[in-house]
């Protein structure tokens, strides 16, 4: 690499200078700050060293030849190895604040664009051109500012994370205090908060039956209140059936049908030693029902129903006695559709003696597709069930009752007649096809014959 | 310290007459005062001495009567007014010394925040300061970025000192005199706009105790804190706010350091809403200090989240109607208070 060594200027006034001597040969190896001319000012003599290492290669001005302040008077040649490289100054990069940086396509952007991206800190050949030919306009980059702008203001008010109240500090403990449920207030501030007002007129109005936990005065006393838990499988089953009744939009259809015939049946197998129950005949017109009816033996799934090919009944079984439940459990009887009457009967007779006895597996407990629950043995005429979510539906079964009705000869005759309730789901079926299924399920029951096939 | 502060000075309750004077002749009586009772307070500053008496006529005719040993005119040199002022407070005199501009504090704030501030403790207790620094800020006379700064934040934050704040021409005398006789050293700011408001002033000898805040306008429904000139505002707002049912507290704490926070934390009980008025900028501002010590002590006695009301985060506009955007005004405080309330 070549140094020039150039005319110093020696005086404020010197506009040129003469070379007097050079104080080394054209080609001699000069060591930084050795002398290497002698220049003469109109004011004085100066020798001037050299300010590099290396080979004085080049000699472009003679002695007694002047030149300007400024002029390259020799060349010289420092080795490349001798020169430290500089440290590599890191460009400072522009923020990106708008999508990836991706791979750098060469995109046009204008000058007015440029400008602004850069006081914001942005790279506009990220931005998409809106431009004549896909050009990045001063419009594009004032969008880009706005969206990364509400991107970060979103960001920074942080949403309440769901399950939280937003409810003032003095309003959570006048709330406390009294022993307020807070889930059942909704809050009147501007932005839905719970404030001091909601509680206030909460307590102004306590007929609405909303304290969680009343204060019991003669707790412990005779008369008084006894606290007692809730059992696993009731808690359960509580979480269970709140949220069935909050999301899924049940409707009910009862039908009556008349059970003549089934008894009939029932009796015969009975008398040849094959024990039969109502609620078994009740499986065994489901399971014919809902293969005529599959979207009723379905899953409901968002946007999906799931049919299943097999037809898996769950059917409820109370354990603990008659005063102190301790809850239900549904043991399921797989593949009802190949199974018959009898084989679901013994099926139904193993699964109910092992869920008294808690002795059902895993598998026993779950993969049903639809549930029966009767509470006929009770003496309900009629009752309304919830679904088991994910099933889509669950059949009420009430009691058998002799009832006079009319024969199609318009006597009064007494018949055999049992209620049921289909409870559904709204998304996964209508009332059309529910009242097909109990239409089905009617037909089946009352011909009887169908069931022991 | 801040017992140090309240030693024997007890709340001051008037038999006597009073007049109606202003907020400056209430401070001009108070330096007055004192330098008849005691002989070792002098005024140090620029241009106090008479004619001129004062860049706002605080010192008007003292000279007159005390004479220029006793009123001593300075150069432009605010570090060594205080400077020198703090080296008289050490050797035994009680110096009152005046900043023409609380923003020129700025060129003296090595000698207050390291020297003024610290040196009792630093000496161990050894030396007093018995130092009073006057001086008047804000904005609201086109005054513009360098003349119309509320500074009182950062002397807040410099532990050490003293901070009255007085909004009316009571309290600018009675917590003058105070400061006068307290032997540690106070700032005492004033504020440009006020001193030619006027108000009641007893004429005998009164003096009001650092660390008691004033409920300027009793009221049940939010609580307003603001300093100096905001406590107008303040009563300006709440009058209005009347007039819409709502019931509007004020409270003027009178003196920044010690902050009488039993008062505020009691109204706050009461309404279970806050709004801080404060001229100084917003960020980093004395409204935050309030809200940090009121949210954290009476969290459950918040009902909606605390308002400030404060000047903008921008150097003050020379031109008025900018000026009055920036700093605050009445219909920013009504709207503070209706957020505060949920009304909108």
């Amino acid at each position: 690499m070549r140094v020039e060594v150039i005319m110093p200027r020696m005086g404020q006034s010197m506009e040129e200078g003469t070379i007097l001597n050079w104080l080394q040969p054209l080609g001699a190896v000069v060591k930084r700050g050795d002398p290497l001319i002698e220049i003469e000012s109109d004011k004085a003599t100066v020798e001037i060293e050299a300010f590099a290492t290396g080979r004085l290669a080049e000699i472009l001005v003679q002695p007694g030849d002047a030149a300007p302040i400024g002029a390259i008077l020799a060349y010289i040649e420092v080795e490349e190895r001798a020169i430290r490289p500089r440290e590599p100054v890191l460009p400072t990069t522009p923020v990106q604040n708008v999508g990836q940086p991706e791979a750098r396509r060469p995109s046009v952007v204008s000058p007015v664009a440029r400008r602004v991206a850069q006081e914001h800190g942005f790279d506009p050949a990220t931005l998409a051109g809106t431009g004549p030919g896909g050009r990045v306009t001063k419009e594009d980059v004032q969008t880009a500012v706005t969206a990364s702008i509400d991107t970060a203001q979103a960001s920074s008010a942080l949403s309440l994370k769901p399950g939280r109240l937003d409810i003032s500090p003095l309003a959570r403990r006048l709330a406390r205090e009294n022993n307020i449920d807070l889930r059942l207030i909704v809050g009147s501030a501007p932005n839905g908060r719970i404030i001091k007002r909601d509680i206030v007129s909460m307590l102004a109005a306590p007929d609405t039956a909303v304290l969680a936990a009343p204060s019991l005065p003669n707790a412990g006393q005779p008369g008084g209140v006894v606290r007692m838990p809730l059992s696993r499988l009731q808690r359960i089953a509580a979480k269970r059936m709140v949220e069935s009744k909050q999301q899924i939009p049940h409707f009910y259809l009862t039908l009556d049908v008349r059970m003549e015939r089934s008894l009939l049946l029932r009796e015969s197998l009975n008398r040849r030693g094959k024990r039969v129950s109502i609620n078994d005949l009740v499986l065994k017109a489901t399971a014919l029902a809902l293969a005529a009816y599959p979207s009723l033996n379905a899953v409901y799934e968002g946007n999906d129903l799931l049919l299943n090919e097999a037809v898996n009944l769950a059917f409820a079984v109370a354990v603990g006695d008659k005063t102190r439940s301790e809850g239900l459990t549904t043991p399921v009887i797989h593949g009802c559709q190949a199974l018959t009457l009898v084989e679901i009967a013994g099926r139904a007779g193993e699964l109910a003696a092992k869920a008294r006895d808690s002795k059902l597996t895993p598998d026993q407990l779950s993969g049903a597709t639809f549930t029966v629950s009767n509470l006929g043995m009770f003496g309900i005429r009629q009752f309304q069930a919830i679904i088991n979510p994910p099933q889509v539906a669950i059949l009420a079964v009430g009691a058998l009752q002799k009832l006079a009705v009319f024969d199609d000869q318009d006597r009064v005759t007494p018949a055999q007649q049992m209620t049921v309730t289909l409870s559904a789901d709204h998304r996964a079926t209508d009332g059309a096809e529910a009242a097909g299924f109990l239409a089905t399920f009617k037909e089946v029951i009352e011909d009887a014959f169908v069931l022991a096939e | 310290m801040i017992t140090a502060a309240q030693e024997a000075l007890p709340n001051p309750v008037h038999s006597g007459a009073g007049r109606e004077i202003t907020y400056r002749d209430a401070i001009r009586d108070a330096m007055f005062e004192e330098m008849a009772r005691d002989s070792n307070v002098f005024l140090i500053g620029e241009d106090l001495r008479d004619p001129w008496g004062g860049a706002y006529k605080t010192t008007l005719n003292v000279s007159n009567v005390y004479g220029s040993e006793r009123v001593i005119n300075t150069p432009i040199a605010e570090e060594s007014i205080i400077g020198a002022s703090l080296g008289a407070a050490l050797t035994g005199l009680r110096p009152i010394a005046e900043l023409q501009y609380l923003d020129f504090v700025m060129r003296a704030m090595d000698a207050v925040v390291n020297q003024v501030a610290k040196v009792r403790y630093m000496s161990g207790g050894q030396v007093q300061v018995p130092l009073v620094i006057r001086a008047q800020g804000g904005g609201g006379r086109s005054s513009a970025a360098q003349h119309g700064n509320s500074l009182e934040s950062w002397l807040c934050h410099v532990p050490g000192l003293f901070i009255a704040h007085p909004s009316t021409p009571y309290d600018a005398k009675g917590l003058l005199k105070t400061a006068i006789r307290l032997n540690d050293p106070v700032f005492f700011i004033e504020h440009k706009m006020l001193y030619m408001t006027k108000g009641m002033v007893p004429d005998e000898d009164y003096t009001i105790p650092f660390g008691v805040a004033d409920i300027k306008r009793p009221g049940t429904d939010v609580t307003i804190v603001a300093n100096s000139r905001m406590v107008l505002l303040s009563l300006e707002a709440a009058e209005l706010l009347a007039a819409d049912g709502i019931s509007v507290e004020v409270i003027d704490p009178r003196t920044l350091v010690p902050l009488d926070e039993a008062t505020i934390l009691e109204s706050v009980h009461k309404t279970n809403r806050l709004v801080v008025v404060n001229e100084g900028v917003e960020r980093c501002g004395w409204a935050a200090e309030v809200v940090a010590m009121v949210q954290k002590r009476a969290f459950s006695d918040l009902d909606a989240p605390i308002e400030r009301v404060c000047s903008r985060n921008v150097p003050l506009p020379f031109q008025p109607d900018m000026e009055s955007y920036v700093l605050p005004s009445v219909a920013e405080i009504i709207e503070a208070v209706k957020t505060a309330l949920y009304v909108s």
